[in-house]
């Protein structure tokens, strides 16, 4: 039981996919400008890894290890066209902002690398956990960036306003602009490795 | 023989991927088309200043299909045989060759008190996207009454905030054409002053310089209609 649960909570924080492991950093450039963007992204982010990596921990005895990867890729691929079409049929309005991002899920290297890391040598509902954990991991960060981001950069957050930018908040441009999610991404990997390695010092 | 075995697995694999996709499309492509017209009709009652906030989209199909005729003309002025707008594909819409659209529509708005509004779809390449734009004409054929983005990709926080209504409320009482000739219309940097000038966004200077092109763009093809319908109401 406890080793269930830190599947699903170490990438939480402590193993944490893109402050930690630093995969998906292009998507988490991206789609940070709003938070709502942010959260449909890792959500559908989050179902894409857990049934990728369900369907090929499942498979893992099957799948020819000459043609690994690709099979993984075809499987990642689908998934990903089928959450495009879901989204497009059932979250309209979303669907405009993400099309494109959504697509780009394929390339995000959170699911190929925990198909590769972990489902092809886990039992099937271990490896469609640690899906949920890196996929909530990724949101987590996503969520943070996105809400900096959002709430400087517009003086919104949800689209709802928090600083009045007609009146006296003078909107950070730079912060919507890639650079800014370079910067909000550099300080949380910092301050992150700062916490955790003096958390792992503690507990040794 | 191990060959043939991996052979066998990625056959397999395919068929069953694709299997999958091919369903899927079925069933959700008529409801993502479906949304998409839905969309298009708010959009068309949005921008004729109809309040289409919180209605249901049954309603709203029903106010659209009482108060807007759409029609459809081509490059030259002249009305195509194609009739039915929610017939045509994004690309035959929004697609160019040489310069021209295929179908460029008109939806015509009548309101309650039998005012006549003309909504001109427009559209082009911005700085990253295809700028698409619906623009509602008071009944003289000249004065914008309304304008609303209906679809781009431009940069978010920059560009893309020309969907915003502080940007979009600018065009309202602007004019397009006068004494039957397209006017020079122009988002401009700084002040905007004259009838055909907009106030562009700070940090959006490619963005506005392709609403520009796109709007005396189309404007031009629009007007060869409107100059038909000018004619029709001096002979009477």
């Amino acid at each position: 039981m406890a080793k269930i649960k830190r599947i699903i909570t170490d990438p939480l924080s402590k193993t944490n996919p893109i402050t930690w492991l630093v995969l998906g950093v292009c998507s988490a450039l991206a789609v940070t400008t709003k938070v709502e963007t942010a959260l449909v992204m890792a959500a559908s982010l989050t179902i894409v890894t857990a049934f990728s990596n369900l369907i090929i921990s499942l498979l893992r005895n099957y799948i020819p290890g000459k043609i690994r990867m690709i099979v993984e890729l075809c499987i990642i691929a689908t998934l990903v066209i089928l959450a495009d079409m879901i989204i497009k049929a059932f979250i309209y309005s979303v669907s405009k902002e993400l099309s494109i991002f959504v697509g780009l899920i394929i390339t995000n290297c959170i699911v190929m690398g925990r198909a590769e890391a972990f489902a092809l040598h886990n039992p099937p509902i271990a490896s469609f956990l640690d899906g949920i954990g890196n996929g909530l991991g990724y949101g987590i960060v996503l969520f943070m960036v996105a809400s900096i981001r959002e709430i400087l950069g517009t003086g919104n957050w949800f689209g709802i306003e928090l600083f009045n930018s007609s009146e006296w908040y003078q909107p950070n441009l730079f912060m919507i602009l890639p650079p800014g999610a370079f910067i909000v991404i550099g300080l949380l990997i910092w301050f992150q490795r700062t916490v955790i390695e003096k958390q792992l010092r503690e507990e040794n | 023989m191990d060959d043939l075995k991996t052979m066998r697995f990625a056959l397999i694999v395919c068929f069953v991927c694709s299997l999958i996709l091919a369903t899927a499309y079925t069933f959700l492509d008529p409801i993502y088309k479906a949304n998409q017209k839905d969309e298009l009709r708010t959009l068309v009652l949005k921008v004729c200043g109809e309040k289409t906030k919180g209605l249901s989209q049954s309603k709203i199909k029903n106010i659209f299909s009482k108060k807007v005729n759409p029609i459809i003309i081509d490059y030259d002025g002249n009305l195509t045989k194609q009739q039915d707008v929610f017939k045509l594909t994004e690309s035959q819409l929004f697609k160019e060759k040489d310069g021209r659209k295929q179908y460029y529509p008109i939806y015509v708005y009548t309101s309650d008190k039998g005012n006549k509004k003309y909504v001109i779809q427009m559209s082009g390449k911005g700085l990253w996207s295809t700028i698409k734009a619906l623009v509602a004409i008071k009944s003289d054929l000249e004065t914008i009454d309304g304008f609303e983005i209906i679809g781009q990709g431009e940069t978010p926080g920059l560009g893309g905030d020309i969907e915003k209504p502080n940007f979009c409320n600018e065009f309202k009482g602007k004019k397009l054409f006068k004494d039957g000739y397209v006017l020079n219309f122009k988002v401009v940097k700084g002040e905007a002053d004259g009838v055909s000038q907009v106030d562009g966004l700070s940090g959006a200077t490619m963005t506005g310089k392709g609403l520009t092109k796109l709007i005396n763009k189309d404007s031009a093809v629009y007007n060869k209609f409107f100059s038909k319908l000018r004619s029709l109401s001096k002979g009477k």
